[in-house]
């Protein structure tokens, strides 16, 4: 599990809905609950399971004739712990969703430091 | 008249509405297998072309579905698209230069008397022959000069943050040039550019 290096608010609502653990998460699922565009959150969950934070698996094993399957997402179990200190300590001790300012999150590679400072 | 009223109001507009609406979600589903061949990698493009069509299924309202591949298009795919590129760099790129073996070993780095871009020559030259402490001075000392020229370039904190990490990319793959390394600067500020370009200019709100 890669350290995320940039957090933004919207990964955050992410991880909130992630945290609360609902069964059968999937993206457009995770948008809604979150409150944020698909567009939006389609990219933070390739970037969480980049990094490790995130797992996705198939609805079913196999292609059926049923139609296109779900991806699920789940947060790692290695990954909780540090979900709910990145929560605890951008949105304070109580966490529950409200109006939020955005930042934002990558999976440090490199070693890249941005700048960060404009 | 009346009759021909009743006809076209009660008839033909809500076959019309439900023709037009048809048109939307099977629209939509083209956008999107379209955006999921445009993410660089036949995995990709098979896992998020079904994995948005089950989505999209579950998009109620067929005219919201074009709403919602168009969000997906214009705002993920880009972003994705950037970010699968930076994975498989990383993975293919990054091991040969993090693992490569110091060819001399230096008591005292060349740069470390050096300033502005004597020093960034000096950084380069070493890192070519394969220096691996020389790697990470280069990408501290100018990250924030890529920083300021993604910014001014119009990017916003998050896209800069992935061309950031593009340019520096970009180097590591093309590690010999520029041919004269006290050009470096410049290279970086051309690739910045670049970047930017690719990335686009669209800086709107994330949660637009």
């Amino acid at each position: 599990m890669d350290p995320l290096s940039r957090v933004t608010d919207a990964t955050l609502d992410v991880l909130e809905v992630l945290v609360g653990a609902e069964d059968d998460l999937y993206g457009l699922r995770i948008a809604q609950l979150a409150g944020r565009k698909t567009g939006v959150v389609y990219p933070i969950l390739a970037r969480l399971e980049d990094a490790g934070w995130v797992d996705s698996l198939w609805e079913r094993a196999e292609p059926s004739d049923r139609g296109p399957r779900r991806r699920f997402y789940q947060l790692n179990p290695s990954a909780l712990a540090g979900a709910r200190e990145l929560l605890k300590q951008r949105r304070g001790a109580i966490w529950q969703r409200s109006v939020s300012p955005r930042l934002s999150a990558v999976p440090g590679s490199l070693g890249l430091q941005s700048g960060g400072s404009s | 008249m009346t009759v021909w009223g009743f006809f076209v109001v009660g008839l033909l507009v809500p076959l019309l509405l439900n023709e037009v609406s048809d048109l939307g979600s099977w629209i939509a589903g083209r956008l999107l297998s379209w955006g999921a061949r445009r993410l660089g990698s036949p995995e990709k493009a098979a896992r998020y072309s079904e994995e948005w069509a089950a989505d999209l299924e579950r998009v109620p309202g067929k005219l919201t579905k074009v709403g919602y591949a168009l969000g997906v298009v214009a705002w993920g795919v880009p972003r994705m698209r950037l970010q699968f590129a930076l994975q498989r760099r990383r993975q293919r790129k990054l091991p040969d230069i993090s693992n490569s073996v110091s060819h001399a070993p230096v008591a005292i780095a060349s740069w470390e008397r050096l300033h502005g871009s004597e020093r960034h020559a000096a950084c380069l030259t070493a890192a070519r022959q394969g220096d691996r402490q020389a790697w990470p001075v280069l990408v501290e000392d100018l990250t924030p000069l890529v920083w300021h020229v993604a910014r001014t370039n119009g990017l916003d904190r998050f896209l800069s943050e992935d061309a950031v990490q593009s340019v520096w990319l970009s180097l590591l793959e093309q590690i010999d040039t520029p041919a004269d390394p006290r050009d470096l600067a410049g290279w970086l500020i051309t690739e910045t550019r670049a970047v930017a370009r690719q990335l686009g200019s669209d800086i709107e709100d994330e949660s637009a």
